[in-house]
Formats: C-alpha cells, sequence, structure tokens
C-alpha cells in the first residue's frame, strides 16, 4: 500500500499533461489505465484463486464483493468504522504532532538525539504483538492501550524520518543562510524545515500506514471491537467473505488515507511544485 | 580445500538438501497428525491417554496445540492435519469443506453466575448488562437460550475471552454476572461463595468439542480412524464408570510431566465433577445429539438454520463409532 502512495508521487506532472490530450496510444500507457488494469489483473486473480478453490475457506473476489455490500448497506461497517478510527484518529494525531516534534528537536540538537534516538530505534524494532499483554496489563483492555499501540506502530517511523529529514538539510543552503546573517529562527523555517518537508511527509506516511496495521492488530488482539469484531466474528461462524469483505475494507480506507496524504504533500507542500501551482 | 573435494562437498550438500527433507516428510506421513483447537492442560488429558493406547496398537500420533480453535480446523480443512478437536460444524456447512465428525469429546458445560446481592433470579438480570467469550460462541448461545426461557432480555452485552479471566473480573468487581466453565464456577464458588451463586442451567448439553477428519482421509485410513475412535470409546467408558482413570494412565505413562504439581494434584478432582456433570458422554456422539447440536448452533448464529433441514449424515460419519461398539460390545 505504501508502493502505491510512492508511485502517485514519482508520476512526473509532465505525463499527466502529455495524456491529457486524448491520443489513443498515450490513452493506453496513461497512468489510471495502467492502475486500473494491475487492480483489474489482481482481482481476477483473485476470483480464479477462490473458484479454483486454494481452499474451501477461501471466497472469490465476487462472493467477497457482494458480502462487503450487504455489510455495507446494513450498516454494519459504517459502524465498525467509527468505532476502529477513534483509537486510530487520536493515535495518528497525537503520533504526527509529537513525532514531528520530536524528530525535528532531534535533527536540530544533538544532545536531544543521543537522548532520543536509542528509544525510538527499540520502539521500532520490537515485535508488538509480544507487547499488547503487557499494555493490557498497565492500562487494561480500554481505549488508552488502543490508542497507545497505534502511537507505538506509528510514532518511531515519523519520529526517525523527520530527525533524518533535518539532519539532511543541505549544508551549503545553511552555510549560505549563515553568511546571509540570517537568524537561527529563520534557518530553520526558511531553509531547514521546507527542505525536510518531502522526508517529513514520507515518514507520516509511512507511519499512518504502521497506524492502520495498529489499529487492527489492537482490535484483535486485545478486545474484539470494530473492524476486529468483524474479522474474528465472521471468522467464528465461517462467513468468511464477510471476514475478507472487513480486511479488504480497512485495506482500501488506509490506502485512500495515505494516497490523501500524498496529495495534500504535492499539492501544498512540496517547495518545487508549489511554486508551480 | 582443492577444487574436487570442494565439488564433492557442495555435491553432498546438494543431496541432503534434497533428500532429507524428504525423509522427514516421508516419516511424518506415516504419523497421524492431530490438531488440537486447545493447550495441553489437565482437561485434555483424556483424549492424550486416547491417543497414547492408539500408538501402542500401532497408529503414532503429534499432536499440535493451537491457540485458537478456527486454526486447528483450518489446519485439517487444508491438509497440514489429519484429525482435528474442534467444532468444525459452521466451516463444513458454510464453506463447504469436506470434514465429518466422528467422536463427540466434550459436551458444553457451562454455569450462569452472578452476584447474588444484585441478581436472586434470571429475572432480575432483564435489561441487565452480561458478559459472554466472544460474539456468537457457545456461552453467548447458552446465555440467549436461557433468556428465552426466562422470558428475559439480557441490557449492555460484553465480551471476555476466557472463563478465568471473567472469574478474575468477577472477583475484582467488574463484572455481575457471566457465565463460565465448570473449573472456573468451582474456583469462583470456592472464593466467595457467600458473594456468587449460580443460576439454573440448561439440561440438555450440545457438544463443544468433536473428533473430526478430512472425509478423504477417512476413506483411504480406516483402520487408523477405527483404532483411535475405539481407543476414544473406551477411554470414555471406563472414565464414566471411574473417573480416577485418567490420573493413573497419566501416572503409568509420565504424561504432561512439566505441568506445575498444584495443576496435576486437580486431575481426580477435575474429572470426577466433569463426568458428574455430562461434560463426558460415554456414548461419544449419536444422530440424536447432532441434531440437539443443530438446534443449538442455529440458535447460536453459528450455522444457517432452520435445524430441522439439517441432515447429520452431512456432518457426521458414525462407522468407525459403530464399528467400535461392535468390537467393544454393549
Amino acid at each position: 500500500m505504501i508502493g502505491t502512495g510512492m508511485n502517485s508521487l514519482s508520476t512526473p506532472p509532465a505525463t499527466v499533461a502529455r495524456a491529457a490530450r486524448f491520443r489513443p496510444l498515450a490513452a493506453l500507457v496513461h497512468p489510471l489505465t495502467l492502475r486500473a488494469v494491475s487492480f483489474a489483473i489482481a482481482l481476477l486473480a483473485w476470483e480464479i484463486a477462490g473458484r479454483w478453490p486454494v481452499s474451501p475457506s477461501f471466497p472469490p473476489f465476487s462472493e467477497t464483493a457482494t458480502a462487503f455490500v450487504a455489510l455495507l448497506s446494513d450498516g454494519s461497517l459504517l459502524r465498525a468504522f467509527g468505532v476502529t478510527l477513534t483509537p486510530l484518529a487520536i493515535g495518528l494525531a497525537v503520533s504526527g504532532a509529537v513525532g514531528v516534534g520530536i524528530g525535528v528537536a532531534m535533527g536540530l540538537d544533538e544532545r536531544v538525539e543521543w537522548f532520543g534516538v536509542p528509544i525510538f530505534i527499540v520502539l521500532q524494532a520490537a515485535p508488538l504483538a509480544a507487547l499488547v499483554p503487557i499494555l493490557v496489563m498497565a492500562y487494561g483492555i480500554g481505549l488508552l492501550t488502543k490508542v497507545s499501540i497505534v502511537c507505538i506502530m506509528a510514532m518511531p517511523v515519523i519520529v526517525l524520518n523527520s530527525f533524518k529529514a533535518v539532519r539532511h538539510a543541505p549544508r551549503s543552503l545553511i552555510e549560505m543562510g549563515t553568511s546571509f546573517l540570517g537568524t537561527r529562527a529563520q534557518i530553520i523555517r526558511k531553509i531547514i524545515l521546507p527542505a525536510a518537508t518531502p522526508v517529513i511527509f514520507a515518514g507520516l506516511r509511512l507511519g499512518a500506514a504502521a497506524g492502520f496495521v495498529g489499529a487492527v492488530l489492537a482490535e484483535l488482539l486485545v478486545t474484539p471491537t470494530g473492524i476486529g469484531d468483524i474479522i474474528t466474528y465472521n471468522q467464528s461462524i465461517a462467513d468468511y467473505p464477510k471476514m475478507y469483505a472487513a480486511i479488504a475494507a480497512i485495506i482500501m480506507v488506509s490506502v485512500g488515507f495515505i494516497e490523501i496524504l500524498g496529495f495534500v504533500e504535492q499539492r501544498f507542500l512540496r517547495p518545487e511544485t508549489r511554486r508551480t501551482a | 580445500m582443492s577444487f574436487m573435494s570442494r565439488f564433492m562437498g557442495a555435491i553432498a550438500g546438494a543431496v541432503l538438501t534434497v533428500t532429507v527433507p524428504a525423509a522427514v516428510a516421508e516419516a511424518q506421513a506415516a504419523k497421524v497428525q492431530v490438531a488440537l483447537g486447545d493447550t495441553v492442560s489437565v482437561e485434555t488429558l483424556a483424549y492424550i491417554v486416547a491417543l497414547e493406547r492408539a500408538k501402542e496398537r500401532g497408529i503414532d500420533y503429534t499432536l499440535t496445540s493451537f491457540a485458537k480453535e478456527d486454526l486447528a480446523i483450518q489446519a485439517v480443512v487444508n491438509g497440514q492435519a489429519d484429525l482435528g478437536i474442534g467444532t468444525p460444524y459452521a466451516v463444513i456447512q458454510k464453506s463447504k469443506a469436506p470434514l465429518k465428525g466422528i467422536f463427540q469429546v466434550t459436551r458444553l458445560v457451562f454455569f450462569a453466575v452472578a452476584d447474588k446481592s444484585l441478581y436472586k433470579t434470571w429475572k432480575d438480570l432483564d435489561g441487565q448488562p452480561f458478559v459472554f467469550h466472544a460474539r456468537g460462541t457457545g456461552t453467548e448461545a447458552i446465555g440467549n437460550i436461557l433468556a428465552d426461557r426466562n422470558g428475559i432480555k439480557f441490557g449492555q452485552r460484553s465480551y471476555v475471552a476466557g472463563s478465568e479471566n471473567r472469574v478474575v473480573a468477577m472477583l475484582n468487581g467488574q463484572i455481575k454476572a457471566t457465565i463460565v466453565d465448570l473449573a472456573n464456577k468451582n474456583l469462583l464458588l470456592a472464593k466467595s461463595a457467600d458473594k456468587f451463586h449460580v443460576l439454573p442451567g440448561l439440561d440438555e448439553k450440545a457438544s463443544d468439542e468433536i473428533l473430526f477428519a478430512r472425509t478423504e482421509w477417512l476413506a483411504k485410513n480406516q483402520a487408523a480412524a477405527d483404532t483411535i475412535v475405539e481407543e476414544f470409546a473406551k477411554v470414555w467408558r471406563e472414565m464414566a464408570a471411574d473417573p480416577t482413570m485418567v490420573e493413573k494412565e497419566r501416572v503409568k505413562r509420565g504424561l504432561l510431566k512439566d505441568l506445575p504439581k498444584e495443576l496435576l494434584a486437580d486431575v481426580d478432582k477435575y474429572y470426577r465433577q466433569a463426568v458428574d456433570n455430562g461434560v463426558f458422554d460415554k456414548a461419544g456422539g449419536s444422530p440424536q445429539a447432532v441434531k440437539l447440536d443443530f438446534d443449538f448452533y442455529t440458535q447460536a448464529g453459528q450455522m444457517a438454520g432452520p435445524a430441522a433441514e439439517l441432515k447429520v449424515e452431512e456432518f457426521w460419519d458414525f462407522g468407525p463409532l459403530e464399528r467400535a461398539r461392535k468390537k467393544m460390545g454393549g
């Protein structure tokens, strides 16, 4: 899902402009056509694998799609998203704000770096599923545990990316700023942060993807609520099309969210596109 | 090292990597792979005794214990295991998995427990919060049936997996009414009989875990299936006559040696109570028992009804059990 996000970023604006002239041959290699074909092949493979069948418990795409419509029309999917997205939204907001703050601070000051980097490297390497029982013992089975799981998943990526983004801001530009007698605040605001934005956003996108994984893991490992409840319940009553529909739904929302983040970044925050926009 | 010796070494390595896994696979294929959807503990000891006895008669086995029952069922569905112990009704019905039940291992014996000061009878629980194991599971089905019979409706339903966790929550005062298994009902009453009591439950008991296999494996391995089912049936009969036989067999065979002594001290007590409360049916299953399962699991939402239209032969193969009965007599 991260791959798709990167793809949309790497599409040069010139290609889009060329394709917009509606030349039949160009339409075939238009990014949208290629994406649609890629999706169609994956879904066709799913359908064939389901009908073959790979396993009696693996439903084809068509049955999953029907189950998806059923879950959507009886409102249970939307209700479940309401429940799942609450800890996710809180967790991502906290991780985003605090994570970028800490990461930038670590990039700007080596003392903060020495203090903070080990913690986040350990958190990033920790196998989350093994930590969940400890979190449950500490915080019980409520919202706080789920928010913590989202934060543990999302924050290290955001912090470490922000840190590296700031640390790798072009030295020559900073030196130029200094020789033009720019203050520390001016150099940070006008040189370091704009240069760091793309990598900070890459971190946010990766962090958001990890946050989605955390939210679902929390619901599967702590208490089954929201999407996790639809998945475990339908697994227990062997209604596999609904189970896969719920899994597909959370993947779609996750991909959609990451694409939106990518769009926001490209539209508003990239220095090179901002100038032409 | 000369080129030749390195070359020969490489050849030997290649031969080993190809032949060793094949030999291991062959040795495993000879063993019956059993998937247990539960942990190996005092409660599953009787199953091990039956399997060990079948092993003495030449049917060697490997037992794999899964954290979740769904995983054990999937292991059998996908052919990684030959026999499974769990409740595969929903999978058989909904994903048309080619599985058949061959022996009823345990029955659902659960107890509704409540805080005495708040809920004296079922009527007091009308509109009140109630805690179950998980959505759509046996405990919820039992609760639904009991609520129905007592003409009440539960209020807020919540779910805490594991009887042991629900008992801890009851003792801590976080839960006021729930359904727990036999061992945990006893634990709760032993710790705080003045505060909690058991509400009237169900007389008829549906299957909890059944021994099942893939139809294809059953057809090819009738002798192995017959021996295993016969040993299960024998142990279940002996256990009904004398529940202490499980502990005697455990000591004789040195089973569960790594369990703590405190747990092992409870083996006799557990099997006596389990036999008294009807956890193990010495019949090992019957078409009537399967009909009862259909009623129960359609009410639980695990199976799609109506129960009266479900056919026993699509879910069970009584062949091995009938042959075992003939052999054992009676």
